[in-house]
């Protein structure tokens, strides 16, 4: 029995690795959690089984890239991910959770950069499983034997830029959560930002700012690269950093609110 | 009263005491449209309905198909979500702040709470729907001069489309209603119907094969928006072997709504709170 108890640590007091710990322990700890991830891992690998079974198409229609077919339905299969973000930031202060957090941790921003280091985890971990998954499910398939995974540079830019891009969306949902302080509200919004894409794609200029789009340009074809890219300021990667200067500006604002209002 | 117990303005016991429907329907009345989340969910619906009216005219090189029924009935893709997410709340908030044992315990018939519900949330969205119609129209007529804005609607389809827009968003409210009532967990119904009626959409219309389409065609929100959809839309559905009848496609979507407030009344009635 005594090896299972938990002693207390040697030196006591409040400090960041530890606040990353109990972060750490408590969302996983939680069912929406893994929900989140296992909706994640297997939406995507069934829209790419529903893929790979469409003999219409074929390979050919899809540049014989299995990163691309990996990734290439992540725009929708990322919203459990986006729901999870918000989540880990408004779910707290919902369920009634947040006052004992911050009653151990008076800090305040410590608990908010925990949970986002969290949240990114989680979100790196999602994709990383996902990505593998849906590639090992693909070359299962017909299609299998005609897809190509080579170190050409298209294949390493999806796989980066699809796992950075959810990375960085996810914890944008997590300072909108923190943020908002209200689940159902930043849901909304997280849904509404992710998802702008498919009202916004090629429409005009407004795009390229909006959040959901870096995944979009990262996860595609270069010919469709390319065209979206075409005489725009912002380019391929730097989808990027307008999605980390969106998480930035949310976190900064949640870490305003967090620190100057109750809880 | 003479002995000073009520003072002036106080609201006195009725006459005769009891729990009717008329009572229920007046309190829950009341408090849906003090909430704050209904004055967001309106204005969010009005916006985003004028919103993609206005930008999908002004920028439009061509103008709009379906004339100006088109561009009023352009945003019930996204002006839909709001009213949707204002259903759970109003029936699955309580659940989660606590106020539904006292509600119950006042009502402890409980349906009638849903049939009050149900009645206020038709009145909020039928309020929105004209207003959302009102301000797309209202924010089109100053850029008339636009190729893509037209003001005329030479099919003849206007009143349908209008009509259907606002019934759309009708039913689209109460299916919202009865999933907050069944799932009772705001944020978990609010994915649900979001997913159900946006991203279900836009993935099978992505996937595009004939079973997707087919499922396409079943689903609320699809079918639904058929209703609103302008007769130059329906003929290019008709070109493409998919089904095109308006009030059939709006059936879909009221039996989905009818089906989902039939699941939602025994859980409102026998599970505990």
């Amino acid at each position: 029995m005594s090896a299972a108890v938990a002693t207390l640590p040697s030196t006591p007091g409040v400090t960041w690795p530890r606040t990353l710990a109990s972060e750490w322990g408590k969302t996983w700890g939680l069912r929406s959690t893994r929900w989140a991830v296992a909706a994640t891992v297997v939406l995507n690998a069934a829209m790419c089984v529903l893929t790979a079974f469409d003999s219409l198409v074929g390979p050919e229609g899809y540049g014989y890239s299995l990163a691309y077919l990996a990734a290439g339905y992540l725009l929708f299969t990322q919203v459990p991910l986006l729901v999870h973000g918000v989540l880990a930031g408004a779910g707290e202060f919902s369920a009634g959770g947040a006052p004992s957090t911050f009653a151990v941790a008076p800090r305040r921003l410590g608990v908010l950069t925990a949970k986002a280091v969290t949240t990114a985890g989680v979100a790196a971990v999602t994709g990383v499983v996902t990505l593998v998954t849906s590639s090992l499910v693909l070359l299962a398939s017909p299609f299998g034997a005609a897809l190509r995974l080579g170190g050409d540079e298209q294949s390493v830019r999806i796989l980066l830029g699809a796992v950075a891009s959810l990375v960085l969306i996810t914890v944008l949902a997590l300072a909108v959560g923190a943020l908002l302080r209200r689940p159902l509200v930043g849901i909304a919004v997280m849904v509404a930002l992710g998802l702008s894409e498919l009202a916004l794609l090629g429409a005009d200029g407004l795009a390229q700012w909006l959040p959901g789009h870096a995944l979009v340009v990262l996860t595609s074809l270069n010919d469709f690269v390319a065209l979206a890219t075409a005489g725009s300021p912002v380019g391929t990667w730097g989808g990027l950093a307008v999605l980390g200067a969106w998480a930035l500006v949310a976190l900064v604002l949640a870490g305003a609110r967090l620190r100057r209002t109750d809880v | 009263m003479s002995d000073g117990v009520a003072g002036p303005g106080a609201v006195a016991l009725p006459a005769r005491p009891g729990v009717t429907a008329t009572r229920v329907l007046r309190a829950e009345w009341v408090k849906t449209w003090t909430a704050s989340a209904t004055a967001w969910c309106v204005a969010a619906t009005v916006l985003l309905h004028a919103a993609v009216a206005l930008v999908s005219g002004y920028n439009a090189a061509a103008p709009a198909a379906g004339g100006l029924s088109g561009l009023l009935s352009l945003g019930l893709v996204v002006s839909q979500l709001p009213l949707a997410l204002l259903g759970v709340v109003v029936s699955a908030g309580e659940h989660h702040d606590g106020s539904a044992r006292s509600t119950y315990l006042a009502v402890p018939r409980r349906l009638p709470v849903l049939v009050g519900r149900a009645a206020t949330v038709t009145a909020v969205a039928a309020l929105a729907g004209g207003l959302a119609v009102a301000a797309a129209w209202a924010s089109l007529l100053p850029f008339a001069d636009r190729v893509g804005v037209t003001l005329e609607a030479p099919d003849g389809d206007l009143v349908r489309v209008v009509a259907g827009t606002v019934l759309h968003l009708l039913a689209v409210s109460l299916l919202g209603l009865a999933l907050g009532a069944i799932v009772r967990r705001p944020a978990a119904a609010g994915v649900v119907a979001l997913v159900w009626l946006l991203l279900l959409d836009q993935l099978l219309t992505m996937l595009g094969s004939e079973v997707a389409l087919a499922i396409r065609a079943a689903m609320p929100g699809w079918a639904g928006r058929r209703v609103a959809t302008p007769d130059e839309g329906l003929a290019d559905l008709v070109r493409a072997g998919l089904p095109a009848d308006p009030w059939q496609g709006y059936g879909i979507l009221v039996a989905w709504t009818v089906a989902a407030l039939l699941v939602a009344a025994p859980v409102v009635r026998r599970s505990d709170v």
